[in-house]
This record gives C-alpha cells, structure tokens and sequence, in this order.
C-alpha cells in the first residue's frame, strides 16, 4: 500500500466530509460556519487552514 | 482563514478572555468553539500550555474535554500521561473519549492495556475513540477490533470503524463493508460508500504494480 496514496485519501475526505467528520469527533459545527464552508467547497477554494482544529489535527 | 475566523488575530490575552466567556454560536456548539480555543491557545507556545494545563483542574464539561483531545502533542510527555491516564477512569463519557484521543495525539501506547479495556465501555463516544487510538498504534490487532465494531449497535461506531478500515487500507473487509451501504443512517452509508472507492483504488493499484513487475520480469 501506498503511504502517499492513503495519505491523498484521507486529505481528500477531510476536505469533502469535514462536517460528517467532524460530528463524529464529537465537534458539531453551527449551520453557519458549515455553509461557509460548503461555498469554499464549491468554488474550490477550502484549504486545510479553513478545516475546524480538530480535522486539522487529523489531516495527513 | 479558519473555521472561526473572529479569532484567527487574537493574542493570548484575548484569546484566554474568549475561554471565560459563552461559546459565540450557542450552547449547542460549545464543543467545537472551546477546541478551536485550546487550538489557538496552544499555538500561543509555553505561556499558552501553562494556562490549559491550569484550567483543568477546575474546567467545565467542554471545555475539559477540547484540553484533554487538543491540548497533546506537548513536550512534557510524562505530565500528559500521568494527568491524561488519570481521566480514562473519569465517569464521565466525553472526558474519557477525549483522553484517549489525547493520548492518541500525543502517541503515548504504555496505556494501550487500560485503553483496550474500555473497548466495550456502554458510551459509543468512548468505543469510537478506543477504535481510533488502537488503529494507530496497531493495525494487526485492530483490524480485528474494527471488523467486530462493524456489528455495532451504535452508528458512530459503525461510522469509526469504516473511516479506520479505510485508513488501515484493509482491502480484505471490502466484502463486510459493501454490506454496510445500506445501513439505517446516512453518515454510515457515506463512510462505507467512501471506504470502498478508496479501498478498490488501492487494490487496483496494487494489481497494477504486480502487473508492471511481471512484465519487467519477462523483459
């Protein structure tokens, strides 16, 4: 298995699921900072920075 | 730009002025404020540490749990896994859950005895954590830990195990985890629909690799 591979991945899902990810760590977010962050998602402009602390923790 | 981006220019005198006052997006969001506080405040460096460390004797619900799972890694290990292993007796679920993710964060395995026997704990919260702790510190006796976590009465635990699979690049539970596509809730669904296009890809690229050796083998 790929270590670089896995790690694209994960940096991926983080990026698309950060608000079921982040429910799961216990960290629910206001529907307001989640819609933020869907509008970077579309214009495809979300970053790692923009992840809430606890996904940014996890990411590869 | 953060997730909180109000506080991405404070200082830590500021930032230690957010922390006594109300999660700004209500009670309901505490949580997720208070760990993007610990965040900001243990980038503040030493001064910033000290002062989590000295809120946790007297620290609420929340803001207890965002010190314990945010506050590690730091570089007193031997503070954190004394303090830190004393709270995976707490009678509190989210305490325990955060401790672990703690001690995860700090990679602190001696405790990996005491973190296993909380496998069965009653709080889905506490399972979930414990599947994740023992996922990075052994993959070999985890995979077995996340396939039994597959049956799970609880969806949260249902939902760790397939994001630890996935992570663990276990192609031999893509048969286990294509039944779970039509689990009763959707953050399940979306973990195993996730966890199966992440797993094939690996698997094909495997088979690939074997593929290009065979043929450079012949040549």
């Amino acid at each position: 298995m790929s270590k670089q591979k896995k790690d694209c991945q994960k940096a991926i899902k983080l990026l698309t699921q950060y608000e079921r990810l982040a429910n799961k760590l216990n960290s629910k977010l206001s529907p307001n900072r989640i819609q933020e962050l869907n509008r970077m998602h579309d214009d495809g402009t979300i970053t790692v920075n923009d992840l809430h602390s606890i996904l940014r923790r996890e990411f590869p | 730009m953060s997730a909180y981006p109000e506080l991405d220019q404070l200082g830590l005198k500021e930032l230690i002025a957010r922390w006594h006052q109300p999660a700004i997006d209500g009670e309901a969001y505490a949580a997720s404020y208070y760990q993007e506080i610990v965040d900001l405040i243990r980038q503040q460096g030493e001064a910033g540490v000290k002062f989590l460390l000295a809120e946790v004797p007297t620290a609420n619900l929340q803001k207890l749990a965002a010190i314990l799972c945010l506050l590690p890694p730091v570089s007193n290990r031997k503070l954190i896994n004394q303090i830190w292993t004393n709270f995976l007796k707490d009678d509190r679920p989210e305490i325990v859950a955060s401790a672990i993710d703690g001690l995860r964060h700090q990679h602190i395995w001696q405790v990996r005895d005491q973190v296993f026997a909380l496998s069965k704990h009653p709080a889905p919260c506490v399972r979930g954590s414990v599947l994740r702790y023992m996922s990075q510190y052994d993959p070999k006796i985890a995979s077995v830990m996340l396939v039994e976590a597959l049956d799970d009465p609880d969806y949260t635990v249902r939902e760790n195990a397939l994001d630890e699979l996935d992570q663990l690049g276990a192609v031999e539970a893509i048969p286990l985890i294509r039944s779970l596509l039509t689990d009763s809730h959707p953050d399940v669904q979306k973990a195993a629909e996730t966890a199966l296009e992440n797993l094939a890809q690996l698997k094909k690229g495997a088979w690939q690799r074997k593929q290009l050796n065979a043929s450079a083998n012949l040549a």
